[in-house]
């Protein structure tokens, strides 16, 4: 219950700020800050503590398993690494198409502790790194709330963000992926960044651009600041808000951040050649244009300079934006990419890039997962912001722009709940820090009150200072009186129970599985654990020959290459379009023409998920639609993806369903010689359903391994020299035969039971044989 | 005609040490006297025969999974069903393990036949069927036309196979065989004429005979996928020494006359190729390496040079000898070919192309799938992986960024003089700092 | 008995060729009219003899593309208007594409033109767009499917190329109508701004910002995005009376997200109240209003945001399975 003792302490803090003992308020929050970080530790670990410590789910298997090549090649072998073991036959270039800031972070902590002679395993550092840096992340919010309100506001969110699960969703022990350092990234530089717009120094504003290229390092959603800063500074522009210190920030702040983004081999040139990074250099521009204007403007403060400014600012506003567009049309800046343009137009992903939209996390976000991640802050946080822009200075306007912004992505996308939850916590944090100093400070409203501290940072220099009257003291009765503030100290106290109890549910509950171990319970509350991938990828990594080439679909790839270590066809990240098509189409496709597209991609084994036995809902039959889908994108002439539906549209694998479905790769993988799943035998648990096409045999592939719950299955492509001699089947043949002899089963009883048993020639000349002879004719 | 003599018994030596265990089923054993030419030339080059009778109780081809012969004929067309362990499936399994099979059939051939052809990937016309042509029988022929006389010209143009001095007509008397169209493992050695068909020549023809003119085959063969060889003729007439040395005269069209039918040669290169020992190829060595240095390696950044060597032979007379021939290409595949070429020919037996790897990086191969009529299929690849560029291996100074560089320095030097502008100017000024 | 076998399959020939021959004349002034139409029109209006003769009748080859739908304003089909609209689009930009030919024509019947086509061919919904190719007769898959493929231009282009391998760019006429909206609206809002010049006080209004992002907010917690992309019903109405909430954790109904949004602005408004009570941030004067009131206010806000934030902990408590928590209500 961190949050609950934290409030206390954030109370006590409070008195300690009465009394004005500064090295008590610190000694407090620096107990609080720790506390925080040891119960955001703590709570993320449920996955360890129930399982075993292990990466989780898909893409931290890629990040686990570049992180240990650079640990063990070094940092330019890393950055060179082609590797041909992924996207057969096309290979990959792991350096030039990732973010390396994970792995140089985790590698960097791996070479200290091994330097201080700590003999640690990498995965262990992958594994914690993220519930380490949550716990930085809550100290870079303490900071960013304090310098936009108060320290005590800063205490809350810091605790909030310690355990939200808005947060500790991507950044539980194990799901080593870029969003869980990526997280205190942001927080850290938007700190840095009002910190530099506050002082106006190149100090501040440097130190910005250093924290942004660490971003930029870390995780694409950099975008995100390189737009959200502009937004801030333009906006401040057309407050009139133009300063000095924003100049200085911003110019400083851009160009040392752009040079620095273009050092990301991934990034390269993108930040002058896309559309995603123009706003930036446009209002970089403006800012010039206005700031000589001003300039101009200080050369001789007479005359009519108001004007001429408003107009001049617009001149220059629409040039840039005229510009932009033009280059644009000129083909010099890529237009908006469709992962971005997606997010605006909110039906484009659907219709252009099934890809993306087949991906569960693009969804959109319903207003009860909204409450699932934040819980109490989704009804308070509005209320920070409130106050924020009654009382808006410089940096709130930015806390502001960050919370409506971050806000309407989240409701496009569920996965950008995560750029949500740090404002929603800061400006929580402000509302649950205003109430409870007022509540509990209000006796003490005789002498000076607490806003001597707080005015330092709660009014900015732009002169509001004087609106602001110290009253005299007020009548006694005029409090709220003892009962009302304790009542509501106690539903507050009650409120934020709730939310850490929440917290914590929701952390065990929904986000400490790492999807590579299922974990089942019996009705007894007897948990079974179901290790099935590991047991296949084991397989593959034991059986198969060292190059052979798994084809599965892309889901699994980095778990194939990260277990298995095996050549994959397709994996997670998603890069080459057509491939993945060719892989859909294979899986759609009946099986000799399978067998055709897996022989052109030399392809040894095929993987596939089949959760029908213990009713496993994420296998490859449910996202069989997507792959066909895809692969319809790309040969529309093949494949139709209505002849997989049957004539009322639905979606049944049953024997209502139509014969393309019955007759794919993906369903005779699926329910080849299927006959587990409770009754009736080869029952379907998942569908719910009794498959349609059952009994059938395979021509070009044959059974290679299946585990233990039927989970995954494995399938050996078999070779063309296996067809050894082109035979004739008994249906393809023109002379009649006389079939006794062509049932192979009867015939070749024969050899079993005698071996030595005398054969038949006709007319030979025995009597013996001549009956025989006369029987058999 | 010493050093043939000398050649021949280098041969025969050669592959007497390389003894081929040869399995002979016949119906009776006089087959062994009627076709006693066959036999001793088969013994001759240094196999030894094991004759058995089709039906003997005790047949087995491989004993503890080893198979006891390498190749098998099969001359008993009154089979019925085979002693033994020995059936359909063994025979197949035999194929299927890399053994070689000569087949000899007649009219009278029954069922068990038809099921091996068909495993091979042809059919046997039905029983009691035989190939009858009106126009080009041979003189010695009683009355039914069965016994045909057919050109060389019939013959498929594989001098590997068949040889090359055919030029006597041939005598068949038999079945005809069926090809299978879309089968392209099966040749058909020798084809009747046009006025040919299969039918049973006692009685009436009703319906439409299943081999008609070019169509019916009369002797076929098939080189499986693992180069185990298969030889089918529809008769076994046509090895016997009858056969062997009848002459030859044609009653109609021209009166071919012939005073020995060329069956004796057609069926000993049969043999030859059949038995392997003709038409063997085999990669002895393969290498490739970046133009310039020597040891291999197994990946190139992209648009090197590369040199590929294959070292291919040919098994002549029992010995393996370096493989003479223009047309061997190599491939550089990714799941299309990015280049194919030609390989030139080098002095013994090596051949080497030299080409410019694509701007593509990626997973290739080096394919080599020489396949022609007669020899086994030839088919080698190796896997290479072909890299991009290093962040080492761009160029370093670009023209066009000169002016980038000399603004850069250009700045430094500012920066420094300024400094000292700013040291030593005497009033502060507040403004030039920020800008 | 050779010869005559020749003869009669002389006969036949040289028969065949005239049917040929007069087939062809027939076709070849059929596809004249039919272009000559197409240039009027891009699509063709259809009643029953110019259907059965260009549609129906043997020598064709070129596919037709039908369309059947109720314009008339009496059959108050609201579907049909969008649908046409969309099959204009297509028609128009089949006649400018590059891919242009007289291989195939778009055709239209009414339902109160042509009545009788739909009971030749057992339609009884409106609209219905077919396919009937250059030979053989129309399959099932030769009718477009709205539900599943959509009725936008798009859609039936790519039906249309499975169906006729003809490969037409969509080519829509630009719409103003969104553009010249917006400039309206700018220009509409720079009229005001140049009226109200002198005192553009309002613009630094900041209840009026504060109240705009609190709203947007509420809205987009609420999942309202969520409803503009996936349309759900406005809420469920079963035999026992409707439902608001909807049952699973990853559905919701457009009423239940108001009431949502409702349930937050309360608990947001019952804090608000609570800490203006206590005198707000800037501790401004709070001798002015007398403490009864004050108590009366927080009072009120705090009751506020327990009951309505425990209303909001039970209805996500009965969304979710298995939530264990609640505050007040169950």
């Amino acid at each position: 219950m961190p949050t609950t003792a934290e409030t206390k302490h954030s109370n006590g803090r409070n008195k300690g700020i009465f009394n004005n003992t500064t090295g008590f308020s610190t000694l407090i929050t620096v107990t609080v800050l720790s506390l925080a970080w040891l119960a955001g530790f703590a709570s993320r670990l449920f996955a360890v503590i129930r399982f075993e410590s292990i990466i989780h789910e898909f893409d931290p298997w890629f990040n686990y398993r570049s992180t240990a090549y650079m640990v063990q090649h070094g940092f330019y072998n890393f950055l060179n690494w082609f590797d041909e073991r992924a996207w057969y036959p096309l290979g990959r270039i792991v350096g030039g198409t990732v973010y390396p800031g994970l792995m140089i972070t985790s590698g960097t902590i791996h070479w200290i502790l091994h330097t201080l002679n700590i003999p640690i395993h990498i995965r262990d550092i992958c594994v914690f790194l993220a519930p380490i840096f949550s716990g930085l992340t809550a100290i870079a919010t303490y900071l960013l709330t304090s310098e936009l309100w108060s320290r005590g506001a800063g205490l809350f969110a810091a605790c909030f963000i310690a355990i939200v699960p808005g947060y500790s969703s991507r950044s539980v022990a194990g799901s080593y992926d870029n969003e869980g350092i990526a997280i205190f990234a942001l927080q850290f530089t938007y700190y840095l960044w009002l910190k530099s717009i506050k002082s106006g120094s190149i100090f501040w504003s440097i130190c910005t651009a250093l924290s942004y290229f660490y971003m930029v390092s870390a995780w694409g959603g950099y975008v995100f600041i390189i737009n959200l800063i502009p937004l801030h500074v333009f906006v401040l522009l057309i407050m009139g808000r133009f300063s000095q210190r924003l100049f200085v920030s911003y110019t400083v702040f851009y160009i040392i951040g752009l040079l620095l983004s273009m050092q990301i081999p991934f990034v390269g040139f993108q930040p002058i050649r896309t559309s995603e990074h123009m706003a930036a250099s446009g209002v970089f521009a403006l800012l010039m244009a206005v700031g000589a204007l001003k300039y101009l403007h200080s050369l001789n403060p007479k005359g009519q300079w108001k004007q001429l400014l408003i107009l001049g600012g617009l001149v220059a506003a629409g040039t840039v934006f005229l510009a932009v567009v033009l280059l644009t049309y000129m083909g010099v800046i890529a237009p908006w990419s469709g992962r971005f343009y997606s997010l605006w137009d909110t039906g484009y992903a659907k219709i252009h890039i099934p890809i993306i939209a087949s991906v569960s996390e693009h969804q959109p976000t319903t207003w009860s997962s909204f409450f699932f991640d934040l819980h109490v802050l989704v009804c308070t946080f509005p209320v920070g912001l409130w106050y924020c822009i009654k009382n808006i200075n410089d940096e709130r306007v930015f806390v502001a722009l960050y919370a409506l912004s971050a806000v309407y992505f989240a409701g496009v996308m569920v996965r950008l709940m995560l750029t949500l939850t740090p404002v929603v916590c800061v400006l929580a944090g402000i509302a649950f820090s205003i109430l409870l100093d007022l509540v509990l400070k209000e006796d003490e409203m005789q002498t000076a009150p607490v806003e001597t501290e707080d005015s330092k940072n709660l009014y900015d220099k732009a002169g509001k200072l004087k609106k602001r009257t110290p009253e005299p003291v007020p009548a006694a009765d005029s409090g709220l009186g003892m009962n009302v503030r304790s009542g509501t100290l106690i539903a507050f106290m009650i409120l934020l129970m709730l939310f850490s109890v929440h917290c914590t549910w929701a952390t065990s509950n929904a986000y400490s599985s790492p999807s590579i171990v299922l974990a089942s319970y019996g009705n007894d509350g007897s948990r079974k654990i179901l290790d099935d991938f590991r047991e296949a990828y084991g397989w593959l990594s034991q059986n198969t020959a060292e190059d052979a080439r798994i084809m599965s679909w892309w889901d699994y790839g980095y778990q194939i290459a990260g277990m298995g270590n095996r050549t994959t066809l397709v994996d997670n990240n998603t890069w080459n379009n057509s491939h993945i098509a060719l892989v859909g189409k294979a899986m759609a496709s009946n099986e000799s023409a399978a067998y055709d597209i897996m022989t052109m991609l030399d392809v040894d084994y095929v993987l596939v998920i089949f959760g029908g036995a213990i009713g496993y809902s994420g296998d490859d039959i449910n996202k069989f639609i997507w792959m066909v889908r895809i692969a319809e994108g790309e040969h529309p002439k093949e494949i139709h993806e209505a002849d997989y539906f049957t004539e009322r549209g639905e979606y049944r694998v049953d024997s209502e369903a139509s014969k393309t479905m019955l007759n794919c790769l993906m369903y005779k993988l699926s329910y080849y010689r299927y006959d587990s799943g409770g009754s009736p035998a080869g029952y379907d648990r998942t569908r719910g359903a009794l498959p349609g096409h059952r009994g059938f045999q395979l021509t070009y592939l044959e059974e290679a391994y299946t585990t233990e719950h039927w989970l995954v299955r494995i399938y050996r492509v078999k070779k063309p020299d296996e067809f050894n001699r082109p035979r004739l089947p008994l249906a393809k043949r023109t002379i009649p035969t006389s079939n006794n002899l062509s049932k192979k089963p009867a015939y070749d009883l024969g050899p079993m039971t005698s071996k030595r048993r005398k054969g038949l020639l006709k007319n030979k000349p025995t009597l013996v044989k001549g009956k025989k002879m006369t029987k058999l004719e | 005609m010493k050093i043939s003599l000398i050649l021949g018994l280098i041969a025969c030596f050669s592959i007497a040490c390389a003894e081929q265990e040869t399995l002979v089923l016949v119906d009776n054993l006089n087959i062994r006297e009627t076709h006693s030419q066959f036999f001793k030339s088969l013994q001759d080059r240094g196999y030894s025969l094991t004759f058995k009778l089709a039906d003997d109780a005790n047949l087995v081809l491989s004993k503890y999974g080893e198979y006891l012969y390498k190749n098998l004929i099969v001359f008993s067309p009154s089979v019925v069903e085979f002693g033994g362990q020995l059936d359909t499936e063994g025979i197949t399994k035999f194929i299927d393990d890399g053994g070689n099979v000569l087949m000899a059939g007649n009219s009278v051939a029954g069922d068990v036949y038809r099921e091996i052809v068909s495993e091979c990937g042809f059919e046997m016309d039905e029983e009691s069927a035989a190939v009858i042509d009106h126009f080009n029988y041979d003189a010695l022929d009683e009355g039914d036309h069965t016994r045909i006389v057919v050109s060389p010209k019939n013959l498929i143009n594989a001098p590997t196979i068949v040889g090359t001095q055919n030029t006597q007509p041939l005598l068949f008397e038999g079945t005809g065989l069926i090809l299978d169209k879309d089968n392209s493992l099966v040749m058909p050695i020798l084809t009747a004429d046009s006025t040919a068909y299969s039918y049973n020549p006692k009685s009436l023809v009703k319906e439409y005979p299943h081999a008609v003119g070019r169509k019916t085959v009369l002797i076929a063969a098939l080189q499986a996928r693992n180069n185990a060889r298969i030889i089918f003729s529809g008769s076994l007439f046509f090895f016997s020494d009858e056969a062997f040395n009848s002459p030859v005269a044609k009653v109609h069209g021209d009166k071919t006359k012939a005073s020995l039918s060329g069956n004796k040669a057609l069926a000993v290169h049969l043999s030859e190729w059949a038995f392997g020992e003709r038409g063997q190829l085999r990669v002895r060595r393969v290498h490739h390496h970046r133009q310039g240095d020597k040891q291999s390696s197994n990946t190139y950044t992209i648009t090197d040079t590369v040199v590929y060597k294959i070292e291919i032979e040919e098994l002549k007379n029992g010995k393996w000898q370096p493989f003479e021939a223009n047309d061997v290409q190599l491939e550089f595949v990714r799941i299309d070919p990015f280049i194919r070429t030609t390989l030139k020919k080098k002095p013994n037996g090596v051949y080497e192309g030299i080409f410019k790897v694509p701007d593509v990086w990626g997973v290739y191969q080096f394919k080599v799938d020489y396949d022609r009529i007669g020899y086994t299929r030839l088919y080698h690849s190796t896997q290479v992986s072909v890299r991009p560029l290093q962040h080492t291996q761009y160029e370093r100074f670009i023209p066009s960024a000169y002016p980038y560089y000399v603004s850069a320095f250009s700045m430094m030097v500012g920066v420094f003089l300024f400094s000292f502008v700013f040291l030593y100017y005497k009033e502060e000024t507040p403004k030039s700092k920020s800008e | 008995m050779k010869y005559k076998t020749l003869l009669c399959i002389t006969v036949i020939l040289t028969y065949y060729n005239i049917d040929a021959q007069n087939r062809a004349k027939g076709l070849d002034e059929k596809v004249q009219q039919l272009t000559d139409m197409t240039a009027k029109h891009s699509i063709i209006p259809l009643n029953l003899n110019k259907f059965k003769d260009f549609v129906k009748s043997p020598p064709r080859d070129y596919s037709f593309i039908v369309m059947f739908t109720a314009m008339a304003p009496s059959r108050r089909c609201t579907i049909c208007q969008h649908v046409y609209d969309e099959y204009v689009v297509v028609a128009n930009s089949f006649r400018v594409s590059p891919s242009y030919s007289d291989k195939l024509f778009f055709g239209m019947v009414d339902f109160d033109e042509g009545s009788d086509i739909f009971q030749m061919l057992r339609l009884n919904t409106a609209p219905v767009i077919m396919h009937f190719p250059a030979k053989g007769k129309p399959k099932p898959a030769d009718s477009m499917d709205f539900e599943r493929a959509g009725i936008h231009a798009e859609a039936i282009i790519k039906w249309i190329q499975d169906r006729t391998d003809i490969q037409i760019r969509v080519f829509r006429p630009p719409n103003y109508s969104g553009a010249v909206a917006f400039a309206m609206l700018f220009i509409l809002l720079a009229g005001f701004l140049y009226l109200r010049r002198n005192n553009l006080e309002f613009l630094y209004n900041k209840q009026m910002w504060a109240i705009i992002a609190v709203f947007f907010c509420f809205a987009m917690v609420s999942g309202q995005m969520w409803n503009q992309i996936r349309g759900p019903p406005f809420f469920h109405r079963t035999k026992n009376g409707p439902v608001y909430i909807n049952g699973g954790s990853h559905g919701q109904f457009v009423l239940e997200s108001y009431i949502v949004a409702i349930l937050n602005g309360a608990v947001v408004v019952g804090m608000i109240l609570m800490i203006e009570a206590a005198g707000g941030v800037k501790g401004t004067v709070v001798a002015a209003l007398e403490g009864k009131r004050r108590r009366f206010q927080s009072v009120v806000g705090l009751v506020l945001v327990c009951v309505f934030f425990s209303l909001l902990l039970s209805v996500f408590r009965a969304k979710t399975q298995g939530y264990p928590y609640s505050f007040l209500f169950k």
